[in-house]
C-alpha cells in the first residue's frame, strides 16, 4: 500500500510539473490559432474604427520575405506572416495608398509616421508570426513589416493605426527663417544624466515657445539619410541634448528610447527651421576659405530649402548683413578654433559679411544686399566654332527628342564658366563655353527631375543626381576658346573640385 | 524563483573576489536568497523583476555603507536594460544607507535618487528594488 501510494504522488508530482511547464496564458500564440484580447484601433480623422484582433487574424494570410536596417546599421531578413494592412482597411473602404501619412502607434507609447513615398510604393503585412514563429508575448499581437526600410518601422504591440490625409504645414511650405541651434540664447540648459555622462540639455516646450511653433509636426533630419515626422505634441514632452555624445538628440524620460532621435542635423516645423551648425559642418559639401574649412553656404540654404534672391545672416547679438544668393557660393559655415561657430566669406566679399555666433538666417528683401565682386559665368562673345553634335534625350513626358548644335546655337545663350580643379594634387585652371544643361533641359520641357544618366559614345554611362547640377554645370563645346575635338564633343562640366564627372562625348541623356 | 544551488552563488561571490563566506541562513528569506558575512561585510543576493528577465544582484554593505553592486544574472535586452551591468550605473549606489534607494529619469536631486539607465527606467527600478531589499534586510530603513 506505501509504496503504490508513494508511487501515485510520484507520478502525480510528474504531472503537475509537465503541466506548469506548457501553461497557456489568455493571450497564448501558437502555430496553429492566434488569440489575443482586444481591439486594433484605426483612426480616420475624426472616425474611429474598431476591428478586434481576432477577426484580423482570420484575414486572408500573407506571407512574406521582408529585409529591413536596424539603427545600428545592421541588415535583417525576416519571413512575416500577417495579414497586408489594405485587406484590414478594405473593410472600412479605405486603402493606404490614399493616405499622405500612416502613424503606427504602440501599448507602451512608441509611435512613428510611415510617410508617402513608403506607404504609396510598399505593401505593409500587419505580421503575427515571424521567421515561423508567433510574435513574443511583448511584440504582440502585431507588428508591421514593410520591405527595404529602416526597422524603425517594425513597430512591436501595435494597438492603433492613425490614417492622416493631409501634409503638414512644415513640409508644404519653405522656410521662412532658420536658426542654429548651437547659438541660441535666452534658453536654460539643464542638466540631463545620459549614460555615464551628465549633458546639458534644453526642453523642447522652451525651444518651440521662443520661436512660437505651436500643434502640428516637426520633420527631423538626422545624419545617415534618417528622416522623421513627429508630432509637436510628442517633442513637446522631451528635451534637446545639446551638449554630449550625439548631440543634439532627442530624448524624453516619458518615451521609449526608439522614439530618441540622434545626431539631428535639422528640425522643420512651420514657423521656424532649426539646424545643427556642428551637424550641417559634419555632413555637407565643404570647400575651403583662407585656410579654413566649412559647409558650403550654398548646399546649407539647400539643405534647409531656404531658397530666396537674399538673405539675411543675424548673430546671436543681432548683429547682421544681408547677402546676395550669389554671394553664397564665396560663403562657408564653419566653426573657428574658439568653438565658436560662423559664417565667413572669401576674399570676393567684405570683412563686414563675417558673421561670428550666426544664429539665424532669413529671407532679405534685397534693400542692402551685398555682393560677390566674383565674375558671374559671363557669355561669350566670341565666335567658336565647333563641330557637328547632337545629344538624345530620353525619358521625357512626349518620347525622345534629339536636341542638336543647331538648336542649340539658335536658341540657346552660349555661356563661359571657369573652373579650377585638383589635378595631380595640383590647381588646374580652364576656362569652358558651352550651354547650360538647366536651359536645355527647359528647352525640352522638363519640368522635374531626380537625376540624369549621361551615355557617352563608348556606351560609358554615368548618373549625376538633380542635386548636382547648378547653373554652372554646361554640355561644352570648346575649351579656352578652342572649339573641343569633335569626338569629344559635347563634355559635360561643372564648377565642382575635381573633373571626376566631366564626361566626354555625351550622346545621350536619360531623364529620370 | 530561480532554481539554483548554494555552491553555484558561493562560488560566484567567490569568483568576484569575496573569500571566507559564513552563510547565515536564519537572515534569508523569500526576498534575500543569500546572506554571507565576510568579516565586517555583509553580502547578499536579492532577485527582482526586470523587463524580460530576473535579475539577480550582489550587495556588499560594510559599517553600513554599500562597498559593492554587481549583478550576477540578467536577461536584459543589451542595448536598454542590458547596460545595469556597467560600472557607471552600480557606482551610484555605493554610499552610506540612508533612506531607501528611488528610481528618477533624467538628473538626481537627493543622495538616495538613482538616475535610471537611460530607456531602461524597468531594469533600473529592478535593481533598485533589490538593492533596497538587501539594505532593509542589514538593517536599513
Amino acid at each position: 500500500m506505501k509504496f503504490n501510494l508513494k508511487k501515485i504522488l510520484a507520478l502525480f508530482l510528474v504531472l503537475v510539473l509537465a503541466l506548469s511547464l506548457t501553461a497557456c496564458n489568455d493571450n497564448a500564440q501558437t502555430s496553429a490559432s492566434f488569440e489575443y484580447e482586444g481591439n486594433l484601433k484605426i483612426t480616420n480623422g475624426e472616425k474611429v474604427h474598431e476591428i478586434p484582433f481576432n477577426e484580423v487574424f482570420k484575414m486572408e494570410t500573407v506571407t512574406k520575405t521582408v529585409k529591413s536596417v536596424t539603427s545600428s546599421g545592421e541588415e535583417l531578413t525576416n519571413e512575416v506572416k500577417g495579414v497586408l494592412l489594405n485587406t484590414v482597411l478594405a473593410k472600412f473602404d479605405l486603402k493606404r495608398e490614399d493616405f499622405y501619412s500612416i502613424r503606427f502607434v504602440a501599448g507602451d507609447g512608441y509611435q512613428i509616421e510611415v510617410p508617402k513615398d513608403i506607404i504609396s510604393e510598399k505593401e505593409i503585412v500587419l505580421g503575427y508570426e515571424y521567421d515561423g514563429q508567433p510574435l513574443d508575448e511583448k511584440k504582440q499581437p502585431l507588428r508591421p513589416a514593410i520591405n527595404d526600410v529602416r526597422s524603425m518601422y517594425f513597430v512591436s504591440n501595435l494597438i492603433e493605426i492613425q490614417l492622416n490625409k493631409t501634409a503638414s504645414k512644415s513640409e508644404s511650405k519653405g522656410a521662412e527663417k532658420v536658426v542654429v541651434l548651437e547659438t541660441i540664447t535666452g534658453i536654460d540648459q539643464e542638466d540631463y544624466t545620459y549614460y555615464e555622462s551628465t549633458d546639458k540639455a534644453i526642453k523642447v516646450k522652451d525651444l518651440f515657445n521662443k520661436y512660437g511653433v505651436e500643434d502640428g509636426s516637426t520633420k527631423v533630419i538626422a545624419t545617415e539619410k534618417f528622416v522623421k515626422t513627429e508630432k509637436n505634441s510628442v517633442l513637446t514632452t522631451g528635451y534637446l541634448k545639446v551638449t554630449g555624445e550625439h548631440r543634439p538628440l532627442f530624448l524624453s524620460p516619458d518615451l521609449p528610447k526608439g522614439m530618441h532621435i540622434k545626431n539631428i542635423v535639422s528640425m522643420i516645423t512651420d514657423k521656424a527651421v532649426f539646424i545643427s551648425a556642428e551637424q550641417a559642418i559634419n555632413t555637407l559639401p565643404s570647400r575651403e576659405i583662407d585656410g579654413v574649412k566649412g559647409a558650403k553656404l550654398e548646399e546649407v540654404m539647400k539643405s534647409i530649402k531656404l531658397d530666396t534672391d537674399f538673405y539675411v545672416l543675424t548673430a546671436n547679438d543681432d548683429y547682421s548683413v544681408e547677402v546676395t544668393k550669389q554671394s553664397l557660393e564665396h560663403g562657408i559655415l564653419c566653426i573657428n578654433s574658439k568653438g565658436q561657430y560662423k559664417v565667413m566669406f572669401d576674399e570676393t566679399m567684405p570683412k563686414s559679411t563675417t558673421i561670428k555666433h550666426i544664429n539665424m538666417f532669413s529671407k532679405g528683401e534685397g534693400k542692402s544686399a551685398i555682393d560677390t565682386t566674383a565674375k558671374k559665368p559671363s557669355t561669350v562673345t566670341t565666335d567658336v566654332k565647333s563641330g557637328e553634335w547632337s545629344i538624345m534625350f530620353e525619358g521625357l513626358s512626349d518620347g525622345s527628342f534629339e536636341f542638336t548644335k543647331d538648336r542649340a546655337e539658335r536658341k540657346l545663350e552660349l555661356i563661359n564658366v571657369d573652373t579650377c580643379i585638383i589635378k595631380n594634387d595640383k590647381e588646374v585652371k580652364d576656362s569652358y563655353q558651352g550651354y547650360r544643361v538647366l536651359d536645355i533641359l527647359k528647352f525640352v520641357k522638363v519640368t522635374d527631375f531626380s537625376s540624369l544618366v549621361l551615355t557617352a559614345s563608348d556606351g560609358y554611362e554615368l548618373e549625376i543626381s538633380r542635386d548636382e547640377i547648378d547653373e554652372n554645370t554646361i554640355f561644352a563645346v570648346a575649351k579656352n576658346e578652342t572649339p573641343i575635338k569633335d569626338d569629344e564633343l559635347v563634355r559635360l562640366v561643372q564648377d565642382s573640385q575635381f573633373a571626376t564627372k566631366w564626361i566626354r562625348s555625351v550622346t545621350k541623356v536619360t531623364v529620370k | 524563483m530561480i532554481f539554483n544551488t548554494q555552491d553555484q552563488y558561493k562560488k560566484q561571490v567567490t569568483d568576484i573576489g569575496y573569500t571566507k563566506l559564513h552563510r547565515v541562513k536564519s537572515a534569508e528569506s523569500s526576498e534575500v536568497i543569500r546572506y554571507y558575512e565576510s568579516g565586517n561585510k555583509v553580502i547578499q543576493i536579492s532577485q527582482s523583476e526586470g523587463y524580460k528577465s530576473v535579475i539577480t544582484v550582489l550587495v556588499v554593505i560594510e559599517d553600513n555603507n554599500i562597498t559593492d553592486v554587481k549583478i550576477l544574472s540578467h536577461h536584459e535586452t543589451e542595448d536598454y536594460g542590458g547596460y545595469i551591468t556597467e560600472e557607471w550605473f552600480l557606482n551610484r549606489f555605493l554610499q552610506k544607507i540612508g533612506d531607501k534607494f528611488k528610481v528618477v529619469k533624467i538628473k538626481k536631486t537627493k543622495e538616495n535618487e538613482i538616475v535610471a539607465v537611460t530607456g531602461a527606467t524597468v531594469s533600473s527600478r529592478a535593481v533598485v528594488n533589490a538593492v533596497n531589499k538587501c539594505v532593509e534586510n542589514y538593517g536599513g530603513k
